[in-house]
């Protein structure tokens, strides 16, 4: 486990310059030896202990935690001991997505909406979207940041109050938008993602076979009716309508059951998460919120599907509480300003 | 690459056998614009194919097992792979065949590309609706919000400051937008590129290169193909023949 420079060398601690810090906390080294094997026992104490040491030292080195006030690796430590990880997976899984998600590590995500200053160039080393909280196509590309391990940073935008600069980063003023360092801008969900894939190193989401990727997006594209139905059952008022609407609901899942059941994989791509399944969860997130879930009562592989996702680490990472998006459904409703910052 | 002028199958023709090694098939229709940007892609990248007709009016029953939404273009491989989507079988032929890639390498400019393509998104249903409008004051209307859109286009080529989309040579994002604009005189819609001076050469320019040239419609033959399409007629996808 390595600190990976999070801050960029701003710091100055005394380690010189490209060399990992091997980070335990002294509490592991104690009870499983270093690296950790297994995981014993909760890192009690884990908040006070900890200490860089060089690799191949015996203990650790001089620089202590008090003189690394502002270091971001021992920011991201603290803030996930404060959060009791229940075993070194999960440890390690808060660790590198921390150290990806430079806007976990302090900063607030209050939206930005007119009148605001624009945010300055994007610093080298990050990738910056531009999100909503709630939206479920920024969400796609959230979701292919934290896959990726990606070092990103988000800056949420007012959807009912955008601010002027926002159109120069998009001019359709939607979001997700992404900012390379170079002052790139690339938007449209799917575009980010395939993007996101191509551009940056790692696992690959999208399969190389063309004959694979091209079925992917086949599957994409049958999917493609979902989110504007889901949407139009949103802004219904009266209830009463929606039969027609959950009934073509129900036939466009049929057709997704029907690809996971040709392909007999838990998976919308095979045996493991990719791309696809993906770029299709947000909105399946929504469906408790919305109460649609009897639209996937027929559909037993896709709800086998919907219980693996949320099993993933990455999606659990992104948690969405039904409560929290049905108030955000209301306020939105309304066009209230508050909404995309509902619960902060 | 025989059989882009076939006679198109129909209802109750004969299923075709496998497609033969070292040949892809296209599923298409002589004048549809999607399939013709997979047909671009097929010949730009000197891939061996054949071409089957579909009779859109009257589609084989068999039609419907390649594509369950039965539209075309479809791909169908040797191996009995199925592919739909037009822009869907263009990257695919880009990324399965050797020779000249069609689309960049560097995964910016190819996400630049695909933003065009989605700011070219509400033409083609634009133009479909104008076809079919007899009304010259919707008509007027929906030629205002073409030329909306034309304007839009002629602001990327003129900020990349290149004769094409994708730069100084013909690219995959040309060929792909290419067979609406091909349509603009047979629809007398010419005038909704009046302003778009840049746009203008790029037609031009176009119309040039061999690929697109091969393939071109004449006018009249579009009009003929419209009239029948109008009148529901079974007939229209074999005119000319």
């Amino acid at each position: 486990m390595y600190c990976k420079g999070a801050c960029s060398g701003n710091i100055g601690c005394d380690l010189p310059p490209g060399a990992q810090a091997a980070v335990v906390g002294s509490s592991f080294l104690e009870r499983v030896g270093n690296p950790p094997a297994r995981w014993v026992g909760s890192p009690k104490g884990l908040c006070a202990q900890i200490s860089f040491q060089r690799p191949g030292s015996a203990g650790p080195c001089a620089h202590s935690p008090g003189r690394a006030d502002g270091c971001p690796s021992l920011a991201l430590l603290r803030k996930i001991g404060e959060a009791r990880p229940t075993s070194w997976l999960n440890f390690k899984l808060h660790w590198e997505l921390g150290l990806c998600c430079a806007a976990m590590s302090g900063g607030t995500v209050r939206s930005l909406g007119k009148g605001s200053a624009p945010p300055g160039p994007v610093p080298e080393g990050l990738i910056r979207v531009y999100s909503m909280r709630f939206c479920p196509y920024a969400k796609r590309t959230l979701l292919v940041l934290r896959a990726k391990g990606i070092r990103h940073e988000v800056i949420n935008i007012n959807l009912k109050n955008k601010p002027e600069w926002f159109f120069k980063k998009n001019p359709l003023g939607l979001v997700p938008v992404l900012e390379t360092s170079l002052g790139q801008l690339i938007y449209e969900s799917a575009i980010t993602c395939e993007y996101l894939d191509e551009a940056y190193p790692g696992k690959k989401l999208l399969p190389g076979d063309p004959y694979e990727k091209a079925c992917q997006k086949m599957v994409f594209e049958s999917f493609s009716k979902v989110p504007s139905l889901m949407v139009s059952f949103l802004r219904k008022q009266n209830k009463e309508d929606c039969s027609g609407l959950k009934e073509e609901l129900h036939k466009e899942f049929s057709k997704l059951e029907e690809v996971l059941t040709n392909k007999k994989t838990t998976f919308f791509g095979g045996s493991s998460l990719s791309m696809i399944d993906y770029l299709i969860w947000p909105w399946f997130e929504w469906l408790e919120a919305l109460e649609l879930n009897e639209c996937v009562d027929h559909t037993p592989n896709l709800k086998l599907w919907m219980a693996s996702m949320k099993n993933d680490p990455i999606v659990s990472s992104l948690p969405t509480d039904v409560k929290t998006l049905q108030d955000f459904f209301n306020l939105y409703l309304q066009n209230s300003p508050e909404a995309c910052d509902y619960g902060l | 690459m025989s059989g882009g002028s076939a006679r198109s199958l129909g209802k109750g023709s004969a299923p075709p056998g496998p497609v033969p090694e070292g040949l892809i098939r296209v599923y298409s229709m002589r004048f549809c614009p999607y399939a013709q940007r997979t047909r671009l892609v097929l010949t730009a990248k000197g891939i061996r194919h054949e071409v089957i007709n579909i009779n859109l009016k009257n589609k084989p029953e068999w039609f419907f097992k390649k594509n369950p939404s039965g539209l075309v273009p479809v791909l169908e491989t040797s191996q009995g792979q199925l592919i739909c989507e037009s822009a869907i079988t263009c990257e695919y032929l880009d990324e399965a065949y050797p020779g000249k890639k069609l689309l960049p390498g560097d995964p910016y400019e190819k996400a630049c590309q695909k933003m065009v393509l989605e700011s070219f998104s509400k033409v083609p249903p634009l133009i479909l609706k104008i076809l079919r409008t007899q009304n010259k004051e919707d008509c007027s209307g929906l030629k205002e919000e073409l030329h909306k859109e034309i304007t839009k286009l002629e602001e990327v080529l003129t900020d990349k400051k290149t004769t094409f989309f994708g730069g100084n040579s013909l690219s995959m994002i040309d060929y792909l937008i290419w067979p609406w604009f091909e349509r603009l005189e047979a629809l007398e819609l010419n005038e909704c590129v009046d302003h778009a001076p840049t746009l203008k050469l790029w037609m031009a320019a176009m119309k040039k290169d061999p690929t697109v040239s091969s393939l071109l419609t004449d006018v009249k033959t579009f009009q003929g193909f419209f009239n029948l399409y109008l009148q529901n007629n079974p007939e229209a996808y074999d005119y000319g023949l």
